[in-house]
């Protein structure tokens, strides 16, 4: 027997359940295992701690090699030279979908799994000196935040109810741990029982909303809830119930006001490099998860001109789509307004840090009103702007933290005295959050207002209140920035050690250097990242759903056998 | 000369990029010996840059324009060219920027690195401004000054440098909003046009693509949009009071520059952008410019008048010299717009000046308040002969750069037919252009007033016991203000010299307005009311 022979049934059974596409998930998962065990059986308990650490950093970086391996193995544009695409003949949209058509392993899903792994690899960094100080079981840390991450890699592809709500529970679930992590602390604890109750709350608000969803179409499929959408006229006002309870589930998870109260408590509670996961990779696989959600249940308005049936010249399912966009548009809104002014008070730099989320939360949801090909390939940079951005600055927060172990916004005065090079780097960081040239977060900015303002006049007034807000934002901004840099030095930094004179190269430095560089580069080189999330959201496009006299047969089809058993015994005998 | 190819092809990419080289070089200088090795490599930098600039003005270089795709996807390209205008500007800005760094030996004292990196990564900002040939390259330029003027403003400026600082940035950044509505509002006709190309941002293609069809309404929208982020930034009234506050808080270098460069940013955008991409709806708006310009001129001369600290005063008198730009812009006609960028370069000379008169009796005396001066004549002779100069070239004085400079819009204003009134919505105010530029003559006779006054309370009377051991000036401030004083004298006797440069540009820009302006000044028929397109066209055919 011939090692080829040996292992062709399996690539055979991977090939054709297509689980190549995730094997950026795999490898995690694998990382994960590997890592429990380790914890269980290995012999020194310090060395044990360590190589966990080792391994889930390698892990992830070993995730993000394969993902890229991916990209250019399929999904690049020259992969078509090399004869190795997916096949793009995408009616038969199982093509690079996995797990039966609940996960789709498109592009958009490959761009936001790179952003999630990216996000993970500098938290696991971060963590790296933070965990150890603090707490004793650095080991189950990196497990927790592993399989975090694995939730948020799923969520970026699910596009069936069920897929998204266990994926969306697995990053949850996991959150609520890391956030209390160090329980001995009060604020931890607290911050993990308030996050619980809220986001138990929100999930059920959730769950109850697909369950809607499913009682409405008989389905849990996107696409088959989607083409249900377009023909069912007489459920309007339960389907408009449904949708506005996963908005203010989805919104939950974004932390977008008015469901935004856990956020500042539980950013200021919780261990900072889990505050940045919060705030950055848990907050990109919720777009992901809502952006699908939402382009996928509702197209925007030309194409439901297209495709859908008329009634009174007006294609169904129009009221619909106007009153889940008015509801995002003033969720927007209220974010954009609540999470910058309510900064303005703050003494707690992380504190400060989470209202700002908010607003940033606010803005990116008005990408999300727009579910153009521009709006949401704007939105995806912006995600990229803003993981680098924020990321660096709750590196030089953890980072100050060791150093004065103080988070109060004015013990950062001065900082210029004693650490010229960090406070150099955070006002980059500041500037970018504000949107100031020549960072990634100006042009992040100006490309997610330019696709809104595209969408019609009173879009525009929309991206006039964003800048209004953001003119406001930029007090709270400078106000760090001018503590750091005029006022005089508080007595934290007074009793900090003068500069080593050579340079460190702990993990914290590194990655705070690597955000930096890509928070100065990202915005000036902004034409190829640019083109890839314009790529990126082409494949979502592919996603297009059957003509209207197919889709009202199916809608016949499904009203007669609406038992999910039976359903469930069809998707199986189709494939 | 010979340069080497490489200089006379990236001109212009050098200079843009020079100062923000000499910005990264600072913080590698030693801040030994009181700073001495920092003073002297701002001022060699500055003159270094001040020559490099001179080449393009001297025509010893013909400024090449350079451009390449940028963000084509979103049609953004780094353009940057010159002309006329722009390379006027760009010489006031690194002639001002020499003077400024003369003057920070004796003005600055503390944290020279950081001042001499800010004021280099201004430098590069403000370059990038006149220099810019893309509307997006100009909009980053424009947001890239505000962060170094913040820090140069909250860091080394006097006691409510917080409160001015912020409120510079917040004013600014609000005018910015109305800058990015204008341009998100681009793309939005743009695309409804399907005109979206690669280079939509270009200078050169802007116009076109605005005018294919683009509505009078759309027009006259963004005509108001720009208007307002200039005017907060020229400073108009209402939007001036983030002036007064940041001048007098602003450190005497800081000020020079302030009142030198940075409000001829909002000037210069105005004519540049507002009365060169919309004439149609700067036709219809002239009447609204005129009577801003108007109420600027006069209103803030009468504050000026009652001021009790000196370099308010100055501030104010500075604001209202700015509304003459926006008369010469409101005339409609070549004559009013080089007058226009005439004052830009004059008030550019002779505020800059003012102010390092003031900031002189400061570092002297640690007091603006006027009250606590007088019979400085006999103690310091010679700050008092340059206050006295400079004074005599703000208010108008025969011979020197205001003087003909504001002449020029008085004419050009004058003899424009821009409008015959203005309508109010509920009444029309019947003011022709020559009503207002008679109005606005007030302007300098109030001028004269506060000036003299001034300088009486300061310089006449008796001398305070306490000053009597105050030294007159230093060799560099003289240095500063001779400088000045001779340039304000030599374009006082010989103007030509000056709008020779920029005159052929500016007069293109005033071409789209037709023939209009030479006609006689006997009221005609009214025109151009809003709404009315029909006329603002028949009345150019």
């Amino acid at each position: 027997m011939t090692p080829e022979s040996f292992f062709n049934p399996f690539l055979q059974f991977i090939l054709k359940q297509n689980l190549h596409l995730i094997s950026p998930e795999l490898v995690v998962l694998a990382v994960l295992l590997l890592a429990i065990v380790l914890l269980a059986f290995g012999k020194n308990e310090a060395e044990r701690e360590q190589s966990v650490w080792a391994i889930s950093f390698l892990g992830t970086l070993g995730a993000i090699v394969t993902l890229i391996t991916l990209y250019i193995q399929y999904y690049a544009p020259d992969a078509a030279a090399l004869g190795s695409t997916l096949p793009q003949s995408y009616g038969n949209w199982m093509n690079q979908s996995v797990f039966f058509g609940m996960f789709e392993a498109d592009q958009f899903s490959l761009f936001v799994r790179g952003l999630i792994l990216l996000g993970t690899l500098f938290v696991i960094s971060f963590s790296r000196n933070f965990i150890k100080e603090r707490s004793e079981a650095q080991g189950e840390f990196y497990i927790i935040l592993l399989s975090a991450t694995l939730g948020s890699l799923l969520l970026s592809g699910a596009r069936d109810l069920i897929m998204l709500f266990v994926a969306l529970e697995t990053l949850s679930v996991s959150s609520y741990i890391m956030v209390g992590f160090f329980r001995n602390t009060k604020a931890s604890t607290e911050a993990a029982l308030k996050y619980l109750l809220y986001g138990g709350a929100a999930t059920a608000i959730l769950l109850f909303g697909f369950s809607l969803f499913y009682g409405l179409s008989g389905s849990t499929d996107f696409t088959q809830i989607a083409n249900h959408l377009r023909t069912a006229d007489t459920s309007y006002p339960m389907l408009a119930i449904a949708s506005v309870m996963v908005v203010g589930g989805f919104a939950f998870k974004l932390s977008a006001a008015p469901f935004h109260m856990w956020a500042p408590d539980v950013y200021e509670g919780a261990p900072t490099p889990v505050t940045a996961f919060l705030s950055v990779v848990s907050k990109v696989a919720g777009f992901a998860m809502t952006m699908r959600f939402l382009y996928m249940l509702f197209p925007n308005f030309e194409e439901l001109l297209q495709t859908s049936a008329l009634v009174d010249g007006r294609p169904i399912g129009f009221g619909l789509y106007e009153a889940v966009f008015a509801v995002i548009a003033l969720i927007a809104i209220l974010s954009m307004v609540i999470g910058n002014v309510v900064a303005l008070t703050q003494n707690n730099i992380k504190r400060l840090l989470a209202y700002s989320t908010i607003g940033h939360a606010g803005y990116m949801l008005l990408g999300l009103l727009v579910l153009s090909q521009s709006g949401l390939s704007s939105l995806l940079y912006y995600l990229l702007s803003y993981l680098f951005t924020n990321l660096g600055a709750f590196a030089v927060i953890i980072y100050f933290n060791s150093l004065t172990g103080s988070d109060d916004i004015n013990a950062y005065a001065g900082l210029v005295k004693k650490r010229p090079a960090l406070t150099l780097i955070f006002t980059i960081f500041l500037l970018s959050l504000a949107g100031m040239p020549i960072t990634a977060g100006f042009f992040g900015k100006f490309f997610l207002f330019q696709a809104v303002a595209q969408a019609g006049a009173w879009h525009l007034w929309l991206v006039v209140i964003a800048l209004l807000t953001s003119t406001i934002s930029i007090y709270y901004y400078l106000n760090v920035v001018r503590l750091m840099v005029i006022a005089e030095p508080s007595a934290e930094v007074e009793a900090m050690s003068p500069e080593p004179s050579q340079l460190s190269f702990s993990p914290v430095a590194i990655s705070l250097g690597l955000c930096a560089f890509a928070t100065l580069m990202i915005g000036v080189l902004a034409e190829p990242f640019l083109q890839l999330s314009a790529d990126s959201v082409r494949d979502m496009g592919m996603l297009q759903m059957s003509p209207v006299s197919e889709v009202q047969q199916m809608h016949e089809k499904t009203k007669k056998t609406t038992s999910s058993v039976t359903l469930i015994e069809k998707v199986i005998a189709k494939h | 000369m010979i340069l080497p190819e490489f200089i006379t092809n990236h001109y212009l990419s050098i200079l843009f990029l020079l100062p923000l080289l000499m910005a990264c070089i600072v913080p590698l200088i030693s801040e030994k010996n009181d700073g001495k090795y920092l003073h002297w490599f701002g001022i060699g930098g500055s003159a270094l840059l001040f020559l490099y600039s001179a080449l393009g003005w001297q025509g010893v270089v013909a400024p090449k324009t350079e451009q390449f795709s940028w963000i084509p996807s979103l049609g953004i390209s780094y353009a940057v060219g010159s002309d006329g205008l722009t390379i006027a500007m760009v010489l006031l800005t690194t002639f001002l920027l020499l003077m400024a760094c003369v003057a920070s030996l004796t003005n600055i004292k503390k944290r020279l690195r950081l001042y001499y990196s800010m004021l280099f990564v201004l430098t590069t900002a403000v370059l990038g401004v006149f220099i810019s040939r893309d509307f997006f390259l100009f909009f980053l330029s424009w947001e890239l000054e505000l962060i170094p003027m913040y820090l140069l403003i909250a860091i080394w400026g006097g006691p409510r440098r917080d409160y001015a600082a912020i409120k510079f940035v917040l004013y600014t950044l609000f005018g910015s909003i109305f800058l990015v509505a204008a341009i998100l509002g681009i793309y939005f006709y743009a695309q409804n046009a399907g005109v979206l190309t690669e280079t939509l941002f270009l200078f050169d293609s802007l116009p076109l693509m605005l005018g294919q069809g683009l509505p009078l309404t759309a027009q006259i929208l963004l005509f108001s949009g720009l208007f307002i982020t200039f005017a907060v930034k020229l400073p108009m009234v209402p939007f001036h009071t983030w002036l007064p506050d940041a001048h007098v808080e602003a450190p005497t270098p800081i000020s020079m520059l302030l009142a030198g460069i940075l409000l001829k940013m909002g000037a210069y955008g105005m004519l540049r952008f507002c009365f060169g991409f919309f004439p149609e709806a700067a036709s219809v708006m002239a009447p609204y410019v005129a009577l801003l310009a108007f109420i600027n001129i006069v209103y803030t001369a009468g504050v000026a008048l009652v001021q009790s600290d000196m370099k308010k005063l100055i501030a104010y008198s500075s604001v209202s010299h700015m509304g003459f730009v926006l008369l010469g812009l409101a005339a409609l006609n070549p004559l009013g717009f080089n007058g226009a960028v005439f004052v830009m370069f004059s008030h550019g000379l002779v505020s800059a000046a003012l102010f390092m008169c003031v900031g002189t009796l400061y570092t002297r005396t640690h007091s603006r308040q006027i009250a606590d001066y007088g019979g400085f004549g006999t103690q310091t002779p010679i700050i008092f002969y340059f206050f006295l100069f400079m004074g005599m070239a703000s208010l108008g004085l025969p011979l020197l750069v205001s003087f003909a400079s504001e002449s020029m819009v008085f004419y050009g204003a004058f003899v424009s037919n821009a409008f015959q009134q203005i309508p109010l919505g509920l009444f029309t105010l019947d003011w022709s252009m020559q009503t207002i530029t008679i109005l606005s003559a007030l302007g300098v006779v109030i001028g004269a007033a506060y000036l003299l006054w001034l300088l009486k309370r300061v310089f006449y009377g008796p001398l305070q016991d306490r000053w009597k051991t105050l030294p007159d000036a230093s060799r560099s401030e003289v240095f500063v203000l001779g400088t000045l004083a001779v340039l304000v004298l030599l374009y006082g006797f010989f103007p030509m010299q000056l709008t020779k440069h920029f005159e052929a540009e500016v007069s293109k820009i005033a071409q789209a307005y037709g023939k209009q302006q030479y006609v006689s000044v006997i009221p005609q028929k009214p025109c151009h009311l809003p709404g009315e397109k029909h006329t603002a066209k028949a009345s150019r055919q």
